[in-house]
Formats: structure tokens, sequence, C-alpha cells
């Protein structure tokens, strides 16, 4: 009785534990017979949620510490992992996706220059519908900081639109603005919420201060005077002229409610129903920060803004703050080790234990640390950047977990910008010194090299395809993203496909040089039902005649009707 | 291309405007129930939930300590403390203190500091530590520092000391470690000392003080109550009352480079104003520092006790070829000798005394004991980040009553391994494990070995 009791007692949570194994892997249909989805509409009318606050403390704390403990302990998770591993369940895709592992429209994101390239015009406008602060009259300082890594103030002109105002430091002459306007208009570009940052020139003596403006100082509120205002001017770059440059941050739109965390929901938002840490856009958003070495993209980083638009009131999600880019840290020049280690990163401080310190950080490395740099540009540079490695000052949660197709829509995000278009906004950061200029767009061209290098070989990249009926034959046309991007010449890759239908292979080992595949009917066997026929067509891409990267990509079409449509696809990863 | 779409209506917007979601894109077809009417969830299914409980339970565990520094920031509390504690100029004021290990187990104290007395630049440190009535500690220090015009400063120091259960091991050097017995000490002492400045290296000082020490309760039993056997002479020993006059030179010769130079003069109670090369610099690199001195002692209470006290220690510091200069050996040469003058004798608790957090590590705090100590130290010491540093280490040292018994075979060794941790350019403290034959020891301190 005792054993049976016993083995009651064992088998019973051991059914639990495998129930919920198998709980935490789940599979879905990779293709749908229904519309494709392109918009989450998360634009619903809800009330105005709280505003919230942002806790750096406590923020870096638990994310460096308590929530690197937490991970583990979420047993799906950990299960996951080990399911993953064992090759039995998948990895933790994001939740957000549709059957062509896109990211559809939503309050946090806008499909733009990948999809539907943007003119070199609309690029360097980038989110500026109006352009910065008028500077023909006078302005009025309504608020002043004198204190904090950043000091500034906030204006408003004689339009009435009001700016937050940041300064270059006088030693690095625009290196944060110019900083700013860039790292703003490739976000932009991408497809994320920004503010319209610009460059402007004060003449100091128009900016007056205003009757009610404040200052904080000494931890308290005060009310502003001149001298104040001189205070931080005299912190700024001038020009030659005497005109002071600053970066001018129009307020966005609406109410503002505080910043987003890059984990969890938020509890007074019913719209809010995709964890963050599990939607493509924040995890993929990864990568471009990767590119724009924005090591300072956390909460205190973000907006969340209560905005009115067709006469429904709904949270919008903006990313703030792009001042810690490129070759700076906000302030003055970036450390090396940004972007490479976190703050405070016990992966590398038990290797240094390990090792006796006998392992030396390559960017702690004397050539690297006494690098040669432009002031305007600061610390910026390609050779050390690792773009699976490359990491935030603090974890980031949902950058944690970056799939290998997460990381590939970054990568496409970032492989979609020409020479030319990147070298028209880096042209609108006004960097004085011509030489300063082409080095950093070439930092830039190097880094997303090393992006799509990284990433395309995590999965196929092949992407943007389409279906067609024409003159009895499927034809499936679609972009290779690394010839695209000059990764590899079009002379050197082939592709390999098969073709099959309900687990019937129809062909097999078929090759074609061009990204277009064309199957006659016929082959397909297609009978007139009412149901549409899905045709799976899995293509590997080879170069040199090998397959690379091995990854293959399955493409599901469905024809009915003598109509062809692409209705989904699976990436190896 | 099938732009037309049902459950929504399309109202032709381009691709990248914001104003509007509505639209549908065009590798879609219409439906009766369009998923871009439908938003997406992610709502965890049971079983996920079940399996995240232990994470759930850990992060609810920490939202007192989040709750706490949300309060802390929001209420600026540290900037409140800081202006309860200290003047507005920061430059004197008032901190708690605490004591990790050490004579007692724990000790939490307060210090008084004002590094600029009487408004001319003077310095006055008090600090108590109390565990408990039977154990505590009050010191006084006022010094008079160097300036740019004046290079000789003057230091004057006060305390008193009560510790009970302190260690004695009566079998000796070579005997068990089970032999360790306790002795209960009051001990009040004032010293003064004058030192003169020359060049940025060099400090030679000149001092005198008075020692009065009472020792009681001197047990014949061990820790465990337990009789010892064959106990020693304990004739001389100093278990009585004894006043003890002192008198020394000593120079000190710095030589080291750093990685940066301690210009804290506030909140750390072992900085000071005046020169004290030993904690003027973190991470030494290369170089080293010397440091020499002999004082005479005799008993004003007992004519027993007359003797000299010298002691050398070098310091040398160099990093490790191949690595970066922030690798560096750290090497520790300290040799003590009481010389007894004629008849005299030392008593026990002046003798030089190896097994501690700053000498010998990895034994009982005064393990050994006798006239004289040599003490040979190896560290290696390398960062682990900003403002830690690793270090791997072996002490060896001896205990001996002539010169000629110090032998090579006589040595107790300990390894160990710990950790440091600095300021920007403060050392804050560290901690170490060493193992022993005898066993193995943990320490907390406040205080670096050298």
């Amino acid at each position: 009785m005792i054993k049976n009791k016993s083995n009651i007692l064992f088998k019973y949570p051991l059914i639990a534990i495998v129930i919920c194994f198998l709980g935490a892997c789940g599979s879905s249909k990779p293709y749908t017979l229904g519309p494709i989805k392109t918009f989450d509409p998360d634009n619903k009318n809800i009330p105005k949620p709280a505003e919230s606050e942002e806790h750096f403390s406590w923020e870096t704390l638990y994310l460096s510490t308590f929530y690197q403990i937490e991970k583990p302990l979420d047993l799906g998770r950990s299960f996951q992992k080990a399911g993953q591993y064992l090759g039995i369940s998948g990895r933790d895709e994001a939740e957000n996706v549709n059957v062509l592992d896109d990211v559809p429209n939503s309050s946090w994101y806008t499909r733009r220059h990948y999809y539907n390239p943007m003119s070199i015009e609309a690029l360097k406008q980038g989110p500026n519908k109006a352009g910065g602060p008028d500077t023909s009259r006078t302005i009025t300082v309504i608020r002043g900081k004198s204190e904090g890594v950043t000091p500034g103030f906030t204006v408003k002109d004689a339009k009435g639109s009001i700016f937050v105002i940041k300064v270059d430091p006088p030693e690095l002459p625009g290196i944060k603005s110019s900083s700013e306007v860039i790292a703003t208009k490739l976000y932009y570009a991408a497809g994320f919420h920004t503010p319209q940052n610009s460059i402007s020139f004060f003449d100091p003596q128009q900016l007056a201060v205003g009757d009610k403006a404040t200052i904080t100082k000494a931890g308290g509120e005060q009310k502003m005077t001149r001298a104040d205002l001189e205070q931080i001017l005299d912190q700024a770059y001038k020009r030659e002229d005497g005109k002071v440059r600053v970066l001018a941050s129009k307020y966005v739109e609406g109410q503002p409610l505080g910043p987003w965390d890059f984990m969890g929901t938020r509890d007074d938002d019913p719209n809010d129903r995709i964890p963050h840490e599990d939607r493509r856009e924040v995890r993929g958003l990864r990568v471009l920060a990767s590119w724009l070495n924005d090591t300072d993209r956390r909460t205190a980083n973000t907006l969340a803004s209560y905005v009115e638009e067709g006469g429904k009131k709904y949270v919008r999600h903006y990313l703030l703050d792009m001042g810690s880019t490129l070759g700076t840290d906000g302030t003055g020049l970036r450390q090396t080790k940004r972007g490479q280690e976190y703050r405070f990163d016990p992966r590398y401080m038990a290797l240094l234990y390990g090792t006796l310190g006998i392992y030396v950080k390559p960017w702690a490395e004397p050539e690297a640390q006494d690098r040669p740099f432009y002031p305007s540009i600061g610390y910026f540079e390609a050779e050390l950047f690792d773009p699976g490695n490359w990491v935030t000052s603090y974890p980031n949660p949902a950058f944690e977990k970056v799939t290998p197709r997460d990381g590939f829509w970054g990568a496409k995000m970032v492989m979609s910008f020409s020479e030319n278009e990147i070298k028209a906004i880096v042209k609108t950061a006004e960097i004085s010194n011509s030489q300063a200029e082409d080095y950093l767009m070439q930092v830039l061209l190097d880094r997303g090299e090393k992006i799509g290098r990284y990433w395309f070989q995590k999965v196929n990249p092949l992407d943007k395809f389409k279906a067609k009926h024409i003159d009895g034959k499927l034809i499936l046309t679609f972009s290779d993203l690394a010839v695209d991007a000059n990764l590899f010449d079009s002379s050197q890759t082939t592709y390999r496909y098969s073709v099959s239908r309900d687990g019937k292979r129809l062909l097999q080992q078929e090759m074609t040089s061009t990204p277009s595949i064309e199957v006659d009917f016929s082959v397909m066997q297609l009978q007139q039902t009412e149901e549409p026929a899905v045709i799976k067509i899995q293509i590997h891409t080879l170069r040199d005649d090998k397959v690379y990267p091995h990854k293959k990509i399955d493409v599901y079409v469905s024809i009915e009707n003598r109509q062809a449509r692409v209705v989904g696809l699976e990436r190896e990863d | 291309m099938i732009p037309l779409l049902l459950g929504v209506p399309a109202n032709g917007e381009t691709l990248g405007s914001t104003a509007s979601f509505t639209m549908v894109l065009q590798d879609t077809i219409p439906a009766t129930v369009h998923p871009d009417s439908i938003p997406y969830s992610a709502e965890p299914t049971l079983g996920r939930q079940i399996l995240k409980a232990p994470a759930t339970i850990f992060h609810t565990a920490t939202l007192p300590l989040k709750w706490s520094i949300i309060f802390i920031n929001e209420k600026n509390v540290l900037q409140k403390l800081s202006n309860f504690f200290l003047n507005d100029e920061g430059t004197a004021g008032f901190y708690p203190n605490f004591s990790v290990g050490g004579r007692t187990d724990f000790a939490a104290g307060i210090t008084y500091f004002n590094r600029n007395v009487f408004d001319v630049g003077h310095s006055l440190d008090m600090n108590v530590f109390y565990t408990n009535r039977e154990n505590f500690d009050f010191a006084a220090n006022y010094k008079i520092p160097p300036s740019e015009s004046r290079r000789y400063q003057f230091d004057f120091r006060g305390s008193l000391r009560l510790n009970d259960d302190q260690d004695i091991f009566l079998g000796g050097n070579s005997g068990s470690e089970e032999l360790e017995a306790d002795y209960e000490i009051e001990r009040y002492n004032l010293q003064a000392e004058g030192g003169l400045l020359s060049g940025q290296n060099l400090l030679t000082s000149l001092s005198s003080g008075i020692s009065h020490t009472v020792i009681d309760d001197f047990s014949r039993f061990t820790e465990n109550g337990i009789p010892v056997e064959n106990l020693i002479d304990t004739n001389g020993f100093g278990l009585d009352i004894t006043t003890l006059f002192n008198t020394g030179l000593s120079a000190t010769l710095d030589l080291r480079n750093a990685g940066s130079q301690n210009t804290n003069t506030n909140l750390v109670s072992t900085v000071t104003t005046s020169y004290d090369f030993k904690q003027t610099k973190t991470r030494v690199y290369s170089g080293a520092l010397l440091d020499a001195g002999i004082s005479y002692n005799r008993s004003l209470n007992n004519a027993d006790f007359e003797f000299l006290n010298y002691f050398g220690d070098w310091q040398q510091f160099f990093p490790v070829p191949g690595l970066p200069i922030d690798r560096r050996l750290a090497f520790r040469a300290r040799l003590e000798k009481r010389y007894p003058i004629g008849n005299g004798t030392v008593p026990f608790f002046e003798q030089s005394i190896l097994g501690d957090a700053d000498n010998l590590r990895g034994y009982e705090q005064d393990r050994f004991r006798n006239l004289g100590s040599l003490l040979l130290t190896l560290e290696y010491r390398y960062p682990i980040w900003d403002t830690w540093d690793a270090v791997v280490f072996t002490d060896q040292g001896q205990v001996f009553n002539k010169f000629s018994d110090i032998n090579f075979g006589r040595f107790n060794g300990a390894v160990g391994t710990g950790l440091r941790f600095m300021t920007a350019s403060d050392f804050l403290f560290r901690v170490e494990i060493a193992f022993s034959r005898e066993g193995a020891v943990s320490l907390l301190e406040f205080s670096t070995n050298f």
C-alpha cells in the first residue's frame, strides 16, 4: 500500500510536469487560408492611463541582478530552453508576428523604409513635420536644468511650439546633437515613433528667460534667472559667430504618461496585450541599437503618450533620447567598453577571475583605449563591434530574448538603408569636419555589414516573397537580402528548392540562379475542389555551390481559382 | 493585389503614416472577420503560470527592497541623511560605522570627523566601536597636517580598548590549536608623533607615548573548558597591570606608482589629511615602499619590562610581463623583533604576533607569538571590474625567539583568494578566504593589508 501511495505521489507531480512541459512547447499551423494580418488594432479608445515614473536605481539593480536570478526560476522558460537544446521544442519566439514572420502595424510600430522605400527627401526629413524652433524671433526659456548628466533647458518659440534643448560640450563640438539627429532619423525610417529632433543655432541674445521659468538646482525647484541660463550656455559649444549649437527636441504629441517598460504589459492599458519583451519590433530594436551603439536604450529613454486620433484616445509608444548613440555617451566621449559589456557584467567578472586576469578584454587593450578619434564623432568604431555580443549598458529584458528570427528582422531594417541614403541622413547632422563625417559614414557602413553578415547567416536571408500565376505556371519571386546588401554576389548564388503538397514531394532538388522559382501547374496535381491547395516550397541558398547558411526556408503558397498567394513562411533557425 | 478588406474600412492611407492603422497591405484577402480587427493577445497558459511560480515568489520577495529604494530616491533620503550627519561644507560630521570579524564578531559604532578644526585645516577624528560592555573601542586622533608651506605634521592619538575573550595559545607556537585559551584586556594608550616630509616620498617621524594595560582572567582552561596540560610558564608574561613608556623613530620611503591617488578626506575613517603613505594610493602597480623604525619601551611600574622594538617592512610591486599593468604582483617582507634589554622581558601582549587579517591569514587570531616574526606575502592582484580587484595570495610566516631560529622549514603557510572593493580613488573593503593546515578563515575587512 505504502509503495502504491508513493508511486501515486510520484506519478502525479510527474504528470503535471510533463503537462506543463508540453504546455511550454506549443506549435501552430505555419500558414493561413484567410487574410494576412497586417495591423494590430491596439488603438482602441481607452481611458487615460496613470502616469508612471522611471526608477533608475532600482531598474538597473533589478535587471543586473535579481532579474538574472528570476529567469532560470521561470521553469517554463527553462524547460523551453532545455527542450530547444534537445531539439524537442522551438525557441521562445515573438508573439506579434504574422504568418509571414513580420510585424503588423500598431501603436508601437509603423512599416516604413524596408517595406516601402522612402525617398531621400523623406529620409532626410524623418519625423520632422515643421522643422526646429523659430529662430527668427525671440525664444522664451520656460524651464532650465543645470544638474544631471545633460544640462539644458526648455523653450517656447514665437509659434508656441515647445522644445527641449540640449547643448553640446565645447570640447566635442556637435557630438551629441549630430548623434541624436542621425539616430532619430534612422529609427524613424525603420518604423519607430520618435520625437522631432533637429539641430538649431541660437544667438544667446535672442533667448529670454520667461517670467515663470523655473530651474532645478540643489535638488529643488527655483525661479530661473538670466545667470542660470548663462551658466548653462557656458557649458555649450558655440560657433565662431557666437551662436550656440543645440539639439532641439519637440514635445511629442499627446499627453506624456512616462516611460514604457521593456518587460511586461501596462495594467491600465487594455490595448497592451503582448508582454513588451515578446514584441518582435522591441526585440529587433536591439539590432538597430547595436548598429548605432545606442547603449542607453532603457526604460528611461522611452515615452508612452496618450494621443487622440480619429476620435479615439490610446497610448502610442515612442523612443526618446538618442543622445547616447554613435561615439558619445550623452555627455562626452563614450568609453570603449560601452556596447561590449554591461556596466555591471558578472560574465566578464567571472571570466577575468577564472582566468586570473590573463584574459584581456579586446576593448581594454591599450590600442583600443588610446585609439584616436574625431572630437565631433567620439569613440565609434567597427573593428571590435560584435553584433551577436553587443549589449546595452544594463540588461534589457527584450534584447536578451532576441532569437535569430528577431535578429534577422532587425538586420533587414538595418540593411534596408543604402550608402546614399545613410549619407543623406548623416548630412543632416551638419558635422563641420568632412573627414569626421566620412569616417562616421564608413563606420556605419562597416557596422551594418557586420550586422548583415552575422544575422543573415542565422536564418536563410530570403524575404519579400510574392506568388503569381502566369501562363499555367506558379511564379514565386523573392529578394535575397544578402545579395541586395552586396554581402554576396548574385553570380556566386544559386537556390535549391523542392516542392511538396500535403507531405508528398512533387519536385525535388531543382535549382535556379535567380531569385525566382517557376513551377508548372501540372506538376502540382491540383484538383477542382473548393478548398484551396497549399503548396510548400522549400528553399536552400547556395553560395559558391555550397549551402550557406545551413538553414532552409519553407514558403507556403495557396492556389485557389488559379490565383496564387503567399500564405506562410517558416524560417529554420 | 487585392486591396480589399472586411471588418475594418480602408481609408487609403499610405504606408508609414501614423495617422491611421486601418489599412490592409497587399498580401491579404477579404474575410468575414479580418484578422486586422482582432488584437494580438499573449495570455500565458495555466501550465506556464504554474511553472513561473518560483520566479514569481522570488520577484515578490524583492519588492520590499524595490519599495525601499524607490522611497529613498523619492524622499531624497540619502541627501537628507547627508545633511543631517554632515555640515554644509561636508568637512565635518558624523557617520555610522561597523566592523565584521576582527576581535569581535560584530561591532557597531559612530565616527565624528572634522577636517577643518578651528578653520585652520587641522583634523579631528573620534570613533567608538561597541559590541557589549566587555568589548568596545574608543579612539581619538588630532592631526596638524602638512601644507604647501609646511613640511611637518603632528599627530596625537588616544585610545581605550576593552576586550574579553582574546586568544592565546598556551601550548606554544608549535602546540595544538586546541590549546587555545582566553584572556581579557583593558588598555589605555596615548601617543604623540611629529613627522617631517622630505620631498614627496620620504616621511621621517619621531614618536613617543604611554600605554596602560590591565590583563585579567587569564584562563588555564581552553575555550572548551578543558584544563591545559603542560602549561607553559607564564611568569613574566605580564598577566597583571603594566604601564609602558615608548619612544621611537621611523622612516617611510614611498616609491610606488598607483592607478589613482586617494583624495577622499571625509567619509572614510582611515583616510587622514596628514601624510600617511599607506592610505594614499589605490591599485599600486609598480615601485616599492620601504618602512623601518625602532622604539624603546620601558615599564614604569615594573622594572622587568624593558625592550627595544624594531621592524623593517619592504613592499615591492611589479606588473606581470606580457599583461596590462593593472595585473600586478605585490610582494611584502616584514620583519619584527623585540629585543629585551638587560634582564628585562617583553609582556606577552607586546610580543610580535602572527595570525591576523593583516598578516598571516588562514589561522586563528593571534595564533603565533614570540619575540620576533617574519612574514612573507605574495599577492597577485588583478581587476575584474572598474573598481573591483581579485587577489590570489600566499602568506608564509614564522615567529622566533632569536634570528638563528629562523628556518625555512618553520614557516607556517596559507593560501587564499578574495575580492577588494574600491571607489574611483579609495579602498573600501575586502573579502577573503584563506586556507591553512589548521583550516579555513574568511575575512571581511575595511582596510587593506598592504
